[in-house]
Parts: structure tokens; sequence; C-alpha cells
């Protein structure tokens, strides 16, 4: 498989998130508003490509099954090194995403890849899929956060969008991550599927 | 065997490293939050009290407890005074001839009041009213009780003076928007400041500065 086609599933048929299920947690959690899911995209993105590389680059060396040892101490520096440098540099950043960047260590989708991905594969198609997976990842949250934030709050990045239009609380409730959640996943499968079966 | 003593380096490695970077990090973060901290009360003193240098001890939790004030370049001071004010807060202030405050020392509960008078000769002032020293705990007492009789009646037209657009009217909102330790600190210097310069001019307009002497 070329490099791009491992890069490209992650937008496409293995798309992390609305494909696999993988990181609901986050999604349900920052999409409240999009900046916050940009920043945890990012925070994402970021985890899955150094993770992935340190976990393929090592795994010659490692002794079979300690994969997910070392990719759990990549991904919680990593993790809490972010968490340090938005609170150093965006401190208005930190609490969009609160307990959920540090979480993101342990995310499915970090240590899935890891473990099951990179702890098999080279180190070039280890950092395309985490690139892929993490763009794939980026391109769903952003659309449910502005999903969310534009039927919920009539807002996007706190700017407001449509004159006269009553916002739907729920939607930026807990009870709204799930709607939103569920109606994009069932979109997004039934594009994806039928462009698998044509 | 190979395989699992390299595991165990990377796995080390991987550890040292991550202490390293996180501990980089929190340290750079610590000096670069006191560093912002420091220049934003600094700013804050500049706004609310124009032309003066400030000094200030803090507690453990962030807290100034001791504020120190001086005019820029002015060191005489012709008369002073002492208040205490309801929440516990002390202060002396100095006036030159003018009847412009030249400096001032703040205690801010839980500090004991005399550390003010301390901080005050660390100011580096000449008082030419009466040198203070620590050792005069009971001048300082007898100071403390004819204000706070003299205090009430004069604060409001001391803080009109003090409050004049451009000198601490805006501090409350500027200090929120900031850190949680100097809206406290500012609030109660300047709350100490009027009251104390309010008892000054009451004190002094009472009788002659050379009869304020103990």
């Amino acid at each position: 498989m070329s490099l791009f086609r491992e890069f490209i599933k992650g937008v496409g048929s293995r798309q992390p998130l609305l494909m696999l299920g993988l990181g609901l947690c986050q999604a349900l959690a920052v999409t409240v508003s999009l900046e916050g899911a940009l920043w945890m995209s990012l925070a994402m993105t970021c985890l899955l490509v150094a993770v992935n590389g340190i976990v393929s680059l090592t795994r010659r060396l490692m002794t079979p099954g300690t994969a997910l040892l070392l990719a759990v101490i990549v991904s919680t520096t990593l993790a809490t090194a972010l968490e340090l440098l938005l609170q150093g540099y965006r401190p208005a950043a930190v609490p969009l995403l609160g307990v959920y960047l540090p979480l993101a260590a342990v995310s499915s989708l970090v240590v899935v890849r890891a473990g099951e991905y990179a702890a098999e594969r080279g180190a070039a198609a280890s950092l395309a899929d985490g690139l892929g997976m993490g763009l794939g990842f980026t391109v769903a949250l952003v659309a449910i956060a502005a999903l969310r934030e534009i039927v919920g709050a009539n807002r996007l990045l706190g700017y407001p969008v449509i004159p006269g239009f009553e916002p739907v609380a729920v939607i930026v409730s807990a009870p709204g991550a799930f709607i939103v959640l569920g109606l994009v996943m069932w979109a997004a499968r039934a594009i994806l599927t039928r462009r698998g079966e044509e | 065997m190979r395989n699992a003593v390299a595991t165990i380096m990377i796995l080390m490695l991987a550890i040292g490293a991550s202490y390293g970077l996180l501990t980089l990090l929190r340290d750079r973060n610590r000096a670069e939050s006191a560093r912002t901290a420091a220049a934003v009360e600094a700013e804050l003193i500049r706004r609310a009290l124009p032309g003066f240098q400030a000094t200030q001890k803090k507690d453990g939790a962030g807290r100034p407890y001791l504020v120190g004030l001086r005019r820029e370049g002015e060191r005489a001071i012709r008369a002073h005074a002492v208040s205490v004010t309801a929440s516990g807060v002390t202060a002396l202030v100095g006036i030159d001839e003018q009847g412009r405050v030249i400096g001032a020392a703040v205690t801010l509960p839980p500090a004991p009041p005399l550390a003010a008078v301390s901080l005050w000769g660390a100011l580096g002032l000449r008082d030419e009213e009466r040198p203070i020293r620590e050792d005069a705990a009971a001048w300082y007492e007898a100071q403390i009780k004819a204000l706070d009789l003299a205090r009430p009646a004069d604060t409001a037209a001391a803080a009109e003076r003090l409050t004049a657009p451009g000198t601490a009217v805006t501090l409350g909102d500027a200090a929120r928007s900031w850190c949680l330790g100097v809206p406290y600190a500012r609030q109660s210097l300047t709350d100490a400041l009027r009251e104390t310069y309010g008892g000054l001019v009451k004190h002094l307009a009472a009788q002659p500065p050379a009869e304020v002497r103990p």
C-alpha cells in the first residue's frame, strides 16, 4: 500500500471517529465550540504522529507486546507537555479542553493505532497513518463542533452566524453531543459505504 | 535476552526524557507566570499611583502582605501618619510640604501592624518629622489610637482626592482581568491610602506638624 493510501484511508474508509468509533470521548466532550475542537484535533494529530513514529522506530528493539507500554509513556508525556505549552502560550484554550487533553494520552485512538498498526509497520507508513488518522479525526471533530456551535448557540468561533435564528440549546448540552455525533456518523457511514460499493 | 535489555533501556530513556521535558516546561511556565505577574502588578501600581515605585513581599499563596511605595526621585517626608482600617490593613503614609504622598508602607492581614515600621525604614525615606524605629511601638500605638478616633469624618474627603480620574478608580476592573492576587492587593492598598491620607489630613489640620510628635 502506498504512503498516500496509508495517509488518505484515515479520511475515508478507516475514518477513526465516524467509521472505527475511536476517540469518542473527545468528540463528545470538546465539540461544544469549534475552537476547542480545533485545539483538540491539533493535539490528537501531534500525539498520533509522535506515538506512531516512536513505536514504529523502536519496534524491532522491543520485546513483543511491550509497544503499548512505550506508547503510553510517550503519549502521556506529550499530552502533558501539550497542556503545559497551552498553559504557557494559549491559556484561554485550556478551559475549553479541560481534562480531555490529558485524557487524550490514553485515548483509544492513540492506543489502538500504536498497538495495532505502528507496532507492526515501518516508520514512514506509521507516520502517514498517524497524520491521516489525525486529519480524519480533525475533519469529523470540526464538522460536529461547527454543527453544534451553529445550531446550539448561533455562533461560530464566537461570532454570530444567522441573524434572527433562535439557538436550540439542547445541542450544546451533553445529550446534544450524542444526537449530533449520531447524525454525523450516520451521514458519514452512508456516504463512505456507498462510495466503497461503487 | 537482548530484546529485553533493549526494551528496559528504551523505557528508561523514555521515562527520563519525559521527566526532563516536563520539568523544563513546568519551570518555564512558572518563571513566565511569575515574570508576567510581577510586570502586571508593576503596571497596575504605575497606573493606579502614577510616579510611585513599589516593593512587595508575598506569602506562600502569592498574596502581598507588605507593600511599600515611594514617589520616584523623592525621599523627604515632612510628616507621617498611621492608620488601621476596619479590615485590618495598616498603613504608614508620609507627605511633603505640599501635602503630596511621598511614601507609604502598607501591611495586609495577617501581617502584624508593626511590620509596616520595618518596611518604612527599608524604603529609604528621609523622615524629617521623626525617624520611625522598630522599637517605637508605644508611639505607634498612640498614633493608631489617635487616628482611629479621627478617621471616619475625613475618609471621604481624602478618598475624593485620591480617586481623581486616572488614579485608582479603574483599578478593580483592570486588576480582575489579570490575576487573582492583585485585586486584593490593589484594593487594600487603595483603601489603606485613602483612610491613612484622610487621617493624616485631619491630624495635620488639627495641629501644626511640629506638635504631631509624641
